[in-house]
């Protein structure tokens, strides 16, 4: 299969936007299209559309286990059925940046946050990955359920906040705080440190735990967590709606009406 | 010694993915044919990696920078495991406790949550002998204690009865009911015009004057009372408070924090349904008891029929929702029941209702 033609638009609210080639498809999660072409057509496709050796029901069972990692458990797949280029749009669900990763690049298989996948080529799978070491699953900030996205080609990625790539040679450690992982290469080994100090884990606000990820490999770290930027907006929705100022200005008019008044009875 | 494993091999200026190549194992040390890099076993340290921590990492420095191989399959980890010397290559043994340490944490979970998925199936297979053995642990003063302190709260709503013609003529039934029981029973009359009479844990048994009202013989009493220390004997509210206790800790277990609306569902439903069991247990125990006590059955069955007159019309939901067992079939039973078991020595007990009634009146003003 021909390289995808893609280009990422948008700064913070991204788009992808993919120029298919005459009989070239992509995939991508429902709800994530924003506009396509007239010669593009969409079909819906159960899990990743890949094949099982157990057939109708083993393919469902791949499809409820994909839809346990924050996946739909149908696809949308693009097809250009003309035989002209034609251009589809996905739109990322959240703020936040896309990135494309070449799975050819990493071993064909990368681990990513829980609905982190949102577009890529036709064929490549989308697993559940389970965290086994117990600790990291309860305090790694990921959860016990991980994505495992496999197979070739380029595929898109999302996280909320400006996503960051770091190379990890063999000896290399990164102390990440718990939530900001997006994914890494299979090669890497994740797990948990204890902050080391108790004065740290209590006012440090960095909790308890820091997530490690050790190379090699490759690790792409956010800025900032979905469960942060929903913390923030929360509260600032909640203190939003009786604004304080405009309380205080009230009295301030109330008070300067009331010295009126007053000096308007002492005039004489 | 063989023809090399495949590895992964990282390293400065190699690909962040690794490179594919091959190793050799010799006797100490580890050959890179494509590099002509020698390792020696002693400067190599083991490691877990990769995200199901199981995989074998060998790290070595080389030049101050640090190198890295892994195998590219499980296949090859196998032979690597298998040529490497443990004591060696420094971190191996570790890593062997590692990994297995993990499958064992994961083995155990499965197994323990296994064996406490038989055990649940058992308790619920054997049921009825699983709740009768915790019962069986729980002494008589203890139920006497139960019921002593329900009766006590009964005491303070209605007005009870226990000296009188009519508690004598209850109790003479009652007496013959229960002779050789090991429970000391107590009789109690209540105002109550409701067709009724109940039994607490214990030996406490009250009938309601609307009960003695309805009946028409001392037969159709000793029938009621029967069922109602069969309750007794059997130890019902004391099987029904194991229940429900059984089933909040199971609905707990299950769904962690169980909120207090599944809880009483979860208690409303078992309670029914284990009510309808002891009725109906209640029921045919019953009669065996009036046929040992050498009481005429049938006083049973036409003050059965009679509340079955009684509640006609009253829309009473379906069977699965209500605390008692449709009267209909509770009669088909116990009429098979005497049809099986015919009592040819069994006789009529006489009682002078009239004297009864008018002695429960005198008392009613108060």
């Amino acid at each position: 299969m021909s390289q995808l033609n893609y280009t990422i638009n948008g700064n913070d609210l991204q788009y992808i936007k993919i120029i298919l080639e005459p009989g070239q498809e992509a995939i991508a999660e429902q709800g994530a299209m924003m506009y396509v072409d007239k010669h593009i057509v969409v079909d819906t496709i159960l899990g990743d559309g890949s094949s099982s050796r157990m057939g109708g029901i083993g393919r469902f069972w791949n499809a409820l286990k994909r839809s346990f990692t924050g996946e739909s458990m149908f696809s949308s797949v693009y097809r250009n059925t003309s035989n002209k280029p034609q251009t589809i749009a996905i739109a990322a669900p959240s703020p936040g940046e896309i990135i494309p990763i070449n799975l050819s690049e990493h071993g064909g298989m990368i681990i990513c946050q829980k609905g982190a996948y949102i577009a890529g080529e036709l064929g490549q799978r989308i697993q559940l990955a389970f965290q086994k070491r117990l600790r990291v699953g309860f305090f790694g900030g990921e959860g016990f359920i991980m994505q495992k996205i496999s197979g070739q080609g380029v595929v898109f990625i999302h996280a909320s906040g400006t996503l960051k790539e770091v190379v990890l040679m063999p000896d290399d450690e990164l102390k990440i705080d718990t939530g900001c992982l997006v994914g890494m290469s299979s090669t890497v080994r994740y797990d948990i440190k204890y902050t080391g100090k108790l004065k740290n884990s209590l006012f440090g606000g960095e909790g308890l735990f820091y997530a490690t990820v050790s190379g090699p490999g490759k690790v792409w770290i956010q800025s900032l967590p979905m469960n942060r930027l929903s913390k923030v907006l929360m509260s600032a929705a909640l203190t939003g709606s009786s604004s304080r100022s405009s309380w205080m200005g009230k009295f301030y008019l109330l008070a300067v009406i009331l010295v009126a008044i007053a000096t308007v009875y002492n005039k004489p | 010694m063989n023809n090399g494993v495949s590895i992964l091999l990282f390293g400065p200026e190699l690909p962040s993915a690794g490179e594919l190549t091959t190793c050799l194992i010799e006797q100490d040390r580890i050959y890179l044919p494509a590099y002509k890099q020698n390792v020696n076993f002693s400067e190599l340290e083991a490691r877990v990696g990769s995200f199901d921590h199981n995989q074998l990492q060998l790290f070595w420095q080389h030049q101050d920078q640090g190198w890295l191989l892994m195998p590219a399959n499980p296949d090859a980890q196998k032979t690597l495991v298998k040529l490497l010397p443990k004591k060696e290559v420094a971190g191996l043994g570790k890593w062997k406790r590692a990994t297995l340490g993990q499958s064992l944490v994961w083995k155990s979970i499965a197994y323990s949550l296994c064996s406490l998925a038989l055990l649940a199936v058992l308790v619920i297979w054997q049921y009825d002998t699983a709740v009768s053995w915790v019962a069986g642990r729980v002494p008589l003063a203890t139920e006497y204690k139960i019921g002593e302190s329900v009766l006590t709260s009964l005491k303070t709503q209605t007005s009870l009865i226990d000296k009188g013609v009519a508690v004598d003529a209850v109790k003479k039934i009652g007496d013959r009911l229960t002779n050789g029981s090991p429970y000391k029973y107590q009789w109690h009359l209540s105002n109550d015009p409701a067709i009724n009479a109940f039994a607490l844990p214990g030996g406490i048994v009250i009938v309601n004057k609307g009960l003695l009202e309805k009946a028409d013989s001392a037969n159709e009493v000793a029938g009621v009372l029967a069922h109602e220390i069969q309750h007794v004997e059997q130890r019902h509210a004391l099987k029904n408070m194991i229940t429900s206790s059984g089933i909040a800790a199971a609905v707990l277990l299950v769904l962690g924090d169980a909120n207090a609306v599944m809880m009483i569902m979860a208690h409303q439903v078992s309670a029914q349904y284990f009510s309808r069991q002891a009725e109906s247990d209640a029921d045919m125990k019953g009669i065996a008891l009036l046929n040992k006590s050498k009481i005429d059955t049938q006083g049973m069955v036409t003050f059965f029929k009679k509340m079955q007159e009684a509640f006609k019309g009253k829309a009473n939901g379906p069977e699965w929702m209500s605390s008692h067992p449709d009267t209909a079939n509770r009669i088909q039973a116990i009429e098979n029941y005497i049809k099986d078991h015919p009592c040819t020595d069994c006789d009529r007990l006489k009682w002078d209702k009239k004297v009864i009634l008018a002695s429960l009146e005198k008392k009613k003003p108060r």
